[in-house]
């Protein structure tokens, strides 16, 4: 009687069964696929525990269905990738291990059983993972801290312990130590010697290495010849370049304090041989319409962009920017930005290199894949992994100002003929402030045991008292001299490479930023326009060639101005631009042009905060009531809720001496003005003392409001006709 | 930047809007002529109609439907409530996976029911939904109804929970006692429960529902029957044939002999190239654009579909509703539902949505005979929707055999279409059969029509560019005769006879066709015309008739058609690039139009584009500009109370949570109580507006109430509110204002006129919505 079989033991299935215990045996039997094997276990232990959140927030069934659905064939793409990484990664290592193995088996003259081969393969797939892994948590805790820090227990212990006790140079100390001695460990037998002897006689003797060492010897000195005399004497008849340093958050006082040259040396150096606009301000302290607004001279309501989620046709409609007139005058265009910089490759701005990261959905949804696998990290975020992760360099946790830095200095080093028009923005210094080692740990304190030990989330819950406070500007802080040495690096290349002389630099920030100066005022930029912490920023410029004497200059200036300026000392064209040639304040003829500044907040994400709250501001939704998602993955605003958010917004004017404060709430209008000349720090509204200025501002601030064709003033708000 | 809270917005919820409109009461003498004592069941009370008089106790309905995860639900459009009070009346589907057992007695899978899988833009998971227009129940709830007592009452209902839900109870209360206590199990939840309940003499029913604060429940479509109180004289059975060109009739024996029974239109004109705006052309009696949504967007964005519910226009089965009938819905056509994105909800009581592209057709026809076995004596208007000539063309083999030759294009697939017409011919053959049987037909208005044909001709194979779509085996963007003429067939024997009409009608005339035939007063307005008169004899001019599609219109008149494109850039086969912006044929000498006379006739051409463009219809306005008066929550609740005036004339268009009396044609008194709100109509939009409230007693101030789209203090200087001339525009709002919670008053109005969406379709879109409706088989892959 024939037995009874289930479906999948037929012959066939069996047969296919076997040959699949096969395979695993044979890899499992040489040292790289041990390794392999033993790192793709790591693929799945990623799973255990993860948590499938996004961003703090569980996705719910509807919005997973949702993502699932739309982006369901790369989700599956990514994870692939991931465990295809982990099998290389393991087979190199393992294949590390198999070639040390077999060095101690030649020195002992004996065989190796698979079994040996297998745990030597895995022996070095863990030793090196763990070096892989451990320096990149050191290095750069913060993209860790969601997987361990944050999720407390013994995780966080072990992180923690590992970010106090161990630097980057420890480990790899540590790790040349255990190569050495395992390389080392065989010499101890005579036999090992003879062997490593022999070789090093075929080796030398060989003719391959004699027929070898002329031709390399010659190549050297050929390409060291070349290095040296590749750097063409500067030709004074052509313009000179400009390298735009921007960065991102970064405020004026920390430029210009009394302090600065310990704290961040390079700033302090720049500054100290530049014309110093002490009383720059930006118009919207938000990156992507600030940006706009310094690059096309033009206030938002000429150029469009008023809130960071404009649609595809609003982004192509901004108007002719600097970048683009440059380059139809023979300039070479480009920008160079990590994360925050990602609104350069969304928005034509004229650059002809856009080497920034790109965001959208589908970045998300490929960051999220790669959260769930803390132990591919280290590999995807290095150099030879951001080829292959694209994703990792839109993450705000991963941003590394000296890998832009690099970058900056490769297209320097190959600066052609052509003059260039270079930017680079930093994004470091924006919140999360995620900088990496030393830096995040330069200005904090060791015995910080709250939420933001790393960075400060930007969904994490405000902070509980001043302990915290003080944790998240030593974070700022740090990030900012992370910043300072990176640009120090790009300004010796500029010196190495024969550049400095013809090349005018401006440092410039797109905004600063609220750090609880105080409690009313919060932290962030663009909710909200009291004090000026947030659109307060440092300019500092550089013109070696029109021998510009350093100086402070004490009158207001504009974002809008950067563009008439620059045009001026490029002899190009300016652009239809709202600003003004600040070309008698560089020469030091003016003290200040009397320049009123204008400003408006940006898009309010939340309900309320401080600055912001329910009695401070009209209501609408939070930003995910009042955005959607563009076919192309794009996130955009729904256009029924422009009106609502440009009426809503908050606008400032500022002179020399005053500022003036609109704020449209339910309960009317809310008007403050502010002595800035007796109350910098701007506490004590003087609106009822001075209503004559007052009244004669109000009509300035309106008159700008209404430039925007559209609108009309309606009791006193300003709204759409 | 900091883009780090978008993947909220994937979370982000689809605002839905409540119509304004309320299904107008009958008078009383014409309810007299239509209820002429013919024996059968009168339908008393249709509670959904009265949920917003009804008394509720229950837990904060609004909340437990937000936080409702069942996908397949919508606020009923077309109730009329606001605010919480909206979610008294909705609409649920529930899946029934068994599709080959459905419309026959079988056992419910509901455990297989809850395995499919949501799909929110096009809902083809393959099972049946069947979607009722429901009461919203939560926790420890109750609905009393005051009703008319009727002698032999009886009760009928469905009941259901939510799948995946734990017991709930269910009870009937007939004048304060329960008479039925049911208790739905985890095991039943997910499934329509039918419930018969004797109520004679009843004056107050109570729907009562025990559980927790957790748990929803529904009471789907109940009615109040008076056995034997005398029905209407007739029912309605109103039959489309999806895809079915009027030269497939010779296939179809079933078809012919009911033409010989009744009249048979042979040039009849769809207004319409697919099948959304077409149904809704043919129950709405005009052309899909003026109705309020056009044959242009496969899915109506949020925008057109908020108009077209604030439009609410009266179609087919909610007129019929308000005239005392069932109106009942199976078929399968996606369009029906109005929770997946691609649908629009048309107001039936009760709509089975068979989702199976080969089982469908026997299901139909067997819920359709059930229905009208258990319903016979009622009063009802049932909707069939046959799908089988749509693509796939897959017919049971015995179908093909018996094909006799006909005159059709050459090609290769016209075999598996004519096919799947013959099918389609049998099963609607057994309807009829039932019919008979149950001695219905006498008394049983049968229409039976096609709602667009499909291209088989190879002259008039290419490509849409704009679209991305190949004409051949498609339909929804060519306007060619074989796309556009359709059966049409009237039967009522001794009211209809049997006649063949040669002259061109469209199919907006036969919802003022059934109307007529059914004594119910016509609309004015409209474009459709009842055909009535042209089968008793009477001369009625031909009019033009006008077609719309995706990217084409058509307007075809005496012997010439006019096609337009918005995008004239076509791909011939072979890969030339053609221009067909303008197609002009000569139907009389050249009937298969494979001769473009654009360029020959200019004179021609000229009087067909004056044509065009007199007949084009504009989209429909909302009716008139809505003021709407709100209330928001706050800290604990307010009384707000006093008078509007105005020198045009008020009418009340809603109310919730507020009460408001009009003391004369231009004074309203208010009180609104909490979170409420008021919406009115001012005729002219242009008169004068006064507003004198108080709150709790004090006066409030002008520049407490906040106006237009911003919700703005803006009259805070005036001494009183009063709006007029330019003023009036400031209360314009696009987009209702933003609330508060703060116990706001907040004075808007929808602006006179709705400007139309000026959106055209990118192509990149338009060829992504192309690849989707390939992929899930819309349509078929490349132009064979």
């Amino acid at each position: 009687m024939a037995q009874q079989r289930c479906p999948w033991e037929t012959e066939k299935t069996v047969r296919i069964w076997r040959a699949i215990a096969r395979v695993f045996r044979r890899a499992l039997g040489s040292g790289p696929g041990a390794g392999a094997l033993a790192l793709v276990l790591f693929f799945g232990l990623d799973f255990v525990g993860a948590t499938f959140e996004f961003m703090g927030f569980s996705a719910d069934e509807t919005a997973t269905n949702r993502i699932l659905h739309r982006y369901g064939s790369q989700i599956v793409r990514d994870q692939l990738r991931v465990l295809l990484t982990y099998v290389v990664v393991g087979a190199l290592l393992g294949t590390i291990g198999t070639l040390i193995g077999t060095w101690w088996d030649r020195a002992r003259n004996r065989n190796a059983t698979p079994w040996l081969r297998a745990r030597r393969g895995i022996l070095a797939a863990l030793v090196g993972h763990a070096y892989f892994f451990t320096h990149s948590v050191v290095h750069y805790p913060q993209i860790y801290s969601e997987a361990f820090y944050d999720r407390g227990g013994v995780r966080r212990w072990a992180m923690v312990w590992l970010t106090d006790h161990l630097t980057p140079s420890m480990l790899d100390i540590g790790l040349l130590a255990i190569l050495l001695v395992a390389l080392a460990r065989p010499l101890l037998e005579q036999r090992a010697r003879d062997l490593a002897f022999a070789f090093l006689t075929r080796l030398a003797s060989s003719r391959a290495v004699r027929w070898a060492t002329a031709p390399i010897a010659i190549g050297l000195i050929v390409i060291f010849g070349i290095a040296a005399i590749k750097r063409p004497a500067p030709s004074h008849a052509r313009r000179p370049n400009v390298l735009v340093l921007a960065v991102d958050s970064l405020r004026a006082d920390r430029v210009f304090a009394k302090d600065a040259a310990q704290r961040f040396p390079a700033l302090a150096k720049l500054a100290e041989r530049a014309v110093r606009f002490r009383e720059a301000h930006v118009t919207v302290p938000r990156t992507f319409p600030s940006f706009v607004t310094l690059l096309t001279g033009r206030f938002p309501h000429h150029h469009g962009i008023r809130h960071m989620f404009p649609t595809a046709a609003q982004r192509a409609a901004i108007g002719p920017t600097l970048p683009g007139v440059l380059r139809a005058h023979g300039y070479h265009t480009a920008v160079i930005s990590d994360y925050a910089g990602e609104i350069f490759s969304r928005t034509p701005m004229g650059f002809d290199n856009v080497d920034v990261p790109y965001f959208d959905m589908k970045t998300i949804v490929g960051q999220r894949g790669l959260a769930v696998h803390p132990n591919v990290l280290p590999y995807a975020t290095s150099d030879l992994g951001r080829l292959i992760f694209k994703v990792v360099d839109a993450m705000p946790e991963l941003s590394d100002p000296a890998r832009l830095a690099n970058r900056a200095i490769a297209q320097l080093d190959h600066a052609g003929a052509q003059p260039f028009f270079m930017t680079v923005f930093f994004s470091t210094a924006h919140f999360p402030y995620a900088s990496p080692d030393p830096y995040y740990r330069r200005y904090t304190s060791r015995d910080y045991s709250g939420p933001y030990r790393y960075q400060k989330p930007p969904l994490a819950p405000g902070p509980r008292d001043e302990h915290d406070r003080q944790q998240i500007r030593a974070l700022y802080d740090g990030a900012v001299a992370a910043t300072d040495r990176a640009i120090e690096r790009i300004l010796d290349a500029l010196d190495r490479d024969g550049l400095a002389d013809e090349t005018i630099v401006v440092l410039l920030a797109d905004h600063g930023e609220n750090l609880y100066d105080y409690p009313d005022r919060g932290m962030g930029h663009g909710d909200h326009l009291e004090g000026s912490a947030a659109d307060h920023v440092p300019w500092l410029w550089i013109d070696p060639g029109d021998k510009l004497t350093p100086h402070d200059v004490p009158g207001v200036v504009r974002d809008i101005d950067l563009v008439p300026t620059l045009s001026g000392l490029l002899h190009v064209p300016t652009p239809t631009t709202d600003g003004v040639d600040l070309a008698p304040l560089l020469r030091g003829e003016k003290q200040s042009l009397e320049l009123t500044a204008y400003q408006e907040t940006e898009l309010w994400f939340t309900a309320g905060g401080p600055g912001f709250g329910p009695d401070e501001r009209l209501p609408y939704p939070t930003v995910t009531g009042v955005t959607d998602l563009a076919d192309d993955d794009d996130v955009f605003l729904q256009p029924s809720w422009q009106d609502t958010i440009i009426v809503a917004k908050h606008r400032a004017l500022r002179t020399d001496r005053w500022k003036l404060l609109y704020r449209p709430t339910r309960a009317g209008v809310r008007w403050s003005l502010f002595d800035l000349a007796a109350d910098p720090d701007e506490r004590v509204d003087v609106l009822a003392a001075h209503s004559d200025v007052a009244a004669m501002l109000e009509r300035k601030l309106y008159a700008w409001m209404l430039e925007d064709r559209r609108m009309s003033v309606r009791g006193g708000f300003v709204v759409p006709r | 930047v900091k883009l780090f809270c978008l993947v909220l917005t994937l979370a982000g919820c689809t605002a839905r809007t409540n119509s304004h409109a309320h299904a107008q009461p009958i008078p009383a003498a014409e309810a007299e002529r239509v209820h002429a004592g013919v024996p059968g069941d009168r339908i008393a009370y249709r509670f959904i109609d009265h949920a917003g008089d009804a008394q509720l106790t229950s837990p904060p309905l609004g909340d437990a439907w937000r936080l409702l995860s069942y996908p397949a639900k919508l606020v009923d459009p077309y109730a009329g409530l606001r605010g919480d009070d909206a979610t008294r009346v909705i609409e649920l589907a529930l899946p029934d996976a068994d599709v080959a057992a459905y419309g026959t007695p079988h056992a419910l899978a509901t455990e297989r029911a809850r395995a499919l899988r949501f799909d929110p833009v096009w809902n083809r998971t393959r099972a049946v939904y069947e979607s009722k227009r429901a009461l919203f129940a939560v926790g420890e709830s109750r609905y009393n109804f005051e009703v008319t007592p009727v002698t032999k009452g009886e009760l009928q209902l469905a009941i259901a929970t939510p799948p995946a839900s734990n017991a709930i109870e269910f009870v009937i209360e007939l004048d304060g006692k329960p008479q039925l206590k049911r208790t739905i199990t985890a095991n039943e939840a997910g499934i329509w429960i039918s419930i018969t309940l004797p109520a004679p003499n009843v004056h107050q029913v109570a729907f009562v529902t025990h559980g927790n604060e957790a748990q929803t429940a529904f009471w789907g479509a109940p009615l109040l029957l008076d056995r034997g109180g005398g029905a209407p004289r007739f029912n309605v059975l109103f039959v489309v044939i999806d895809t079915l060109r009027s030269d497939a009739l010779p296939v179809m024996p079933r078809l012919q002999r009911l033409a010989t029974e009744g009249s048979l239109f042979e040039q009849a004109i769809t207004a319409a190239t697919w099948t959304r705006p077409s149904v809704l052309a043919m129950l709405g009696g005009d052309l899909p654009t003026a109705i309020g949504q056009s044959a242009e967007e496969m899915i109506p964005s949020d925008g057109d579909r908020r108009r077209f519910y604030a439009v609410a226009p009266p179609l087919l089965p909610r007129v019929m509703e308000a005239h005392g009938y069932r109106a009942v819905a199976i078929g399968n056509n996606f369009f029906l539902l109005g929770y997946p994105q691609i649908g629009l909800t048309l107001g039936f009581d009760e709509v089975a949505d068979i989702r199976h592209p080969m089982l469908d057709t026997p299901a139909i026809t067997n819920a359709a005979i059930a229905f009208m076995e258990q319903h016979r004596d009622e009063p009802w208007l049932l909707h069939l929707h046959y799908d089988a000539p749509h693509w796939p063309y897959t017919p049971p083999p015995q179908y093909l055999k018996k094909l006799p030759p006909i005159p059709f294009p050459q090609d290769a697939m016209a075999r598996d279409y004519l096919g799947e017409a013959a099918y389609a011919d049998e099963y609607v053959g057994r309807v009829l059969d039932a019919l008979d049987r149950l001695h219905l037909s006498d008394r049983t208005l049968v229409v039976v029509l096609g709602d667009h044909g499909e291209i088989f001709d190879h002259a008039h194979s290419y490509t849409i560019q704009a679209l991305n779509q190949p004409t051949l085996h498609h339909h929804g963007w060519s306007g060619y005769d074989e796309l556009l003429r359709v059966p049409l067939i009237f039967r009522m024997p001794g009211t209809v006879p049997p006649k063949r009409l040669a002259q061109q009608v469209s199919l907006i005339d036969v919802e003022p066709t059934i109307l007529d035939v059914l004594g119910l007063p016509q609309r004015p307005g409209v474009r459709g015309r009842s055909l009535a008169p042209l089968w008793r004899g009477e001369m009625q001019a031909e009019r033009p008739a006008f077609v719309e599609g995706q990217d084409v219109r058509v307007v075809r008149a005496q012997q010439w058609a006019y096609l337009r494109r918005s995008d004239g850039r076509v791909t011939l086969p072979g890969g030339k690039y053609e221009d067909r912006t303008e197609e002009l044929y000569d139907l009389a000498a050249d009937p298969l139009e494979h001769v473009n006379l654009a360029a020959a006739k200019p004179d021609r051409l000229a009087s067909m584009r004056a044509l065009f463009e007199h007949e084009a219809p504009t989209q429909r306005d909302a009716p008139i500009s809505v003021l709407h008066l709100r209330v928001s929550p706050g800290d604990r609740d307010h009384v707000v109370d006093g008078t509007l005036h105005s020198d045009g004339a008020i009418a009340l268009r809603g109310v919730a949570g507020a009460e408001a009396s009009p003391v004369d044609a231009h004074t309203l008194k208010l009180t609104l109580r909490g979170a409420a709100q008021v919406d009115l109509a001012i005729d002219p939009p242009t008169a004068q507006l006064q507003l004198a409230l108080r709150r709790d007693g004090t006066p409030l101030l002008p520049r407490e109430i906040l106006l237009g789209e911003f919700g703005l203090p803006l009259m805070a200087s005036a001494k009183q509110l009063m709006l007029d001339g330019d003023r009036l525009t400031w209360i314009d709002a696009v987009r209702p204002p933003v609330p508060g919670e703060r116990g706001e008053v907040l004075l808007w109005r929808d602006p006179s006129k709705i400007t139309p969406l000026a959106l055209s379709p990118t192509k990149k879109s338009s060829s992504e919505v192309a690849g989707m409706m390939r992929r899930w088989g819309y349509a078929q892959p490349g132009g064979r």
